[in-house]
């Protein structure tokens, strides 16, 4: 049925299983003003320096495991499938191939996901790679993947609502998903993002109400607090920064990922029966 | 353990069991208001319209986004040519089923599953009755698109129910920026939609309100919906209403499939049947009872304004 639909001079079908508009429309939220007003100032809530984080798991049923993280209005959902067959390779070398488990993540926004942009494509973008690009390589080095050789593990990271913060969030959620699955972990992966508006000098902690994403840089930093470490970082820019500046972005996200592995690592510890909660996450 | 072998061993026979002792595992069978599900609305800031639905175990979050389109004469009428009625009537149903969802679903193009619940929903909207294109109209020129998306969260069998019950809630709270549109010369504003207001600006093309007003079209007919309600028949016998996952994959049982329409001023009718396997006549006539019976606690329950 979808191939039947007539091609009109407005549309280009770049997605053929799907049902795709007839005509390429405006989004209601894009339309200007009338009467040339200006935009009206942001009536969006008071920036929130004390965000908490709220978790939940085993959300999805027909999962090995999974975990759900909502940071303000930003919402995430992760599930893990695997242990199971590894993807072969001619280009990796057999013996490495097979004595480690493959870490596969994907990562997609929901097509109402965006508060900015408009609707999302249900195509993958350079975005959405570039962020499980990240995810895979910021959890893989936490993961014991030596312990499941001749494996693969997916996981799947989808957006329900992006308000800010996404990416660390989806580490956040990632991370609980993995510990939901009860694959074993050197430590747990928290993440935090600061970013720096147009013609601002100082660096903000991005928070979850849309209030202060969609900066002119961003710095995204995945934290491993018991073995102080940083797993992974990312840095979006428009222009070079120095390395003072991103120095200085990633000592502003270091106490947010503690609190974040508090509260994380709290969660867990009352999912545990009452039995078991003398033992500790190391 | 003895009982997770014995349904891993023979689950048609294990179910059977569980049937002739009035027991069934699914999470649905719980009570009369889990089969009925619950809806929470209005949960999705990037969304005009939205609603997160949980039906036992399975739950589908659906998001309506809207986009002003403007038409031509020409263009309508070529573009409306040979399409299904409810893209033509402005609104572009999806519903994805994500590998994040289940592990029977793999990353890349919709499934046949997905592509076939798609059109399922799409041909019960289209024939419900429910839908009023004419709230979708701005000004003489200007047309509101709807673009309807359904992911699904967590599958576990009856996935049309829930699907439909999040984009009925979803369709149901609609809230968009009120527009607002240039007066053409001679134009009759007294057949404008409620959510025009013409205004004298010397430029064209649709704008906001400044105010930041918002307005709620009622793209559903007020207190109708759309609802899908799944049953499964085991030997011509025994029906299971809102089966899960592992009640639908019974071996030689059949699914029957009721979509209801209607509420508010409109009368609750079954729109159609979809059947896969065999099944009585007269079980396919008391799905249908059951269905109606349904229909009438959604709208009383979840679905409720």
């Amino acid at each position: 049925r979808n191939s039947q639909l007539p091609i009109s001079d407005h549309v280009m079908p770049l997605d053929r299983y799907r049902n795709t508009a007839l005509v390429d429309g405006i989004d209601v939220r894009a339309l200007p003003l009338a009467g040339d007003s200006p935009a009206p100032a942001s009536q969006g809530k008071q920036q929130q320096q004390q965000q908490q984080h709220w978790f939940q798991r085993r959300l999805v049923q027909d999962t090995v495991g999974s975990g759900y993280v909502e940071f303000g209005d930003t919402k995430v959902l992760c599930s893990v499938h695997g242990p199971m067959e590894p993807k072969r390779s001619v280009l990796t070398d057999a013996g490495a191939e097979q004595s480690r488990a493959q870490l596969q993540v994907y990562y997609k926004l929901a097509p109402f996901a965006s508060h900015q942009a408009g609707r999302v494509s249900y195509l993958p973008d350079e975005t959405e790679r570039r962020a499980a690009s990240f995810l895979q390589d910021t959890l893989a080095p936490s993961l014991r993947l030596d312990r499941l050789p001749k494996s693969r593990i997916e996981l799947h990271c989808l957006v329900l609502e992006d308000a800010g913060c996404c990416l660390a969030t989806a580490v956040n959620c990632a991370c609980l998903a993995l510990v939901d699955a009860g694959l074993e972990m050197y430590d747990l992966v928290t993440a935090a993002t600061v970013c720096r508006p147009v013609g601002a000098t100082d660096w903000q902690l991005e928070v979850g109400d849309g209030s202060n994403s969609g900066g002119s840089s961003s710095v995204t930093l995945a934290y491993m607090r018991s073995l102080r470490q940083v797993a992974g970082m990312l840095v979006e820019a428009a222009e070079p920064l120095q390395p003072r500046e991103v120095s200085a972005a990633c000592r502003i996200c270091e106490d947010p990922c503690k609190m974040t592995h508090s509260s994380l690592r709290q969660f867990l510890l009352d999912c545990l029966p009452a039995d078991d909660r003398t033992a500790k996450i190391a | 353990d003895d009982a997770a072998d014995w349904n891993l061993a023979a689950p048609a026979e294990f179910a059977k069991a569980l049937l002739a002792n009035r027991l069934r595992l699914a999470a649905t069978a719980a009570s009369p208001s889990s089969r009925v599900g619950h809806v929470t609305p209005s949960c999705l800031g990037g969304a005009a319209g939205s609603a997160i639905s949980v039906l036992g175990n399975t739950k589908f979050a659906c998001g309506v986004s809207a986009s002003v389109v403007e038409l031509s004469a020409a263009g309508t009428a070529a573009a409306a040519a040979g399409c299904h009625p409810l893209l033509a009537a402005g609104v572009v149903l999806n519903a994805d089923l994500p590998p994040v969802c289940s592990r029977a679903f793999r990353p890349g193009p919709p499934s046949d599953l997905a592509q076939a619940l798609t059109v399922q929903m799409s041909d019960a909207l289209a024939q419900s009755g429910c839908l009023d294109a004419a709230q979708l109209t701005v000004g003489p020129r200007h047309r509101l698109q709807l673009h309807v998306d359904a992911v699904c969260l967590s599958a576990d069998g009856s996935l049309p129910d829930a699907c439909l019950l999040a984009v009925s809630a979803a369709l149901a709270n609609l809230c968009l920026p009120r527009l607002v549109v240039p007066a053409d010369a001679g134009h009759d504003d007294s057949n404008s939609g409620p959510s025009v207001r013409s205004t004298a600006a010397a430029d064209v093309g649709v704008r906001r309100c400044p105010s930041g007003e918002q307005f709620r079209p009622a793209v559903l007919r007020p207190g109708s919906a759309v609802i899908c309600t799944s049953f499964v028949a085991i030997d011509n016998d025994q029906l299971l209403s809102v089966p899960d996952g592992r009640e639908e994959a019974l071996p030689g049982a059949a699914i029957v499939r009721v979509f209801t329409a209607g509420g508010g001023d409109l009368a609750v009718r079954v729109v159609s049947v979809q059947m896969v396997g065999e099944a009585a006549s007269e079980l396919v006539g008391r799905c249908c009872r059951e269905a109606v019976e349904r229909h009438a606690a959604c709208l009383a329950g979840p679905l409720a304004r």
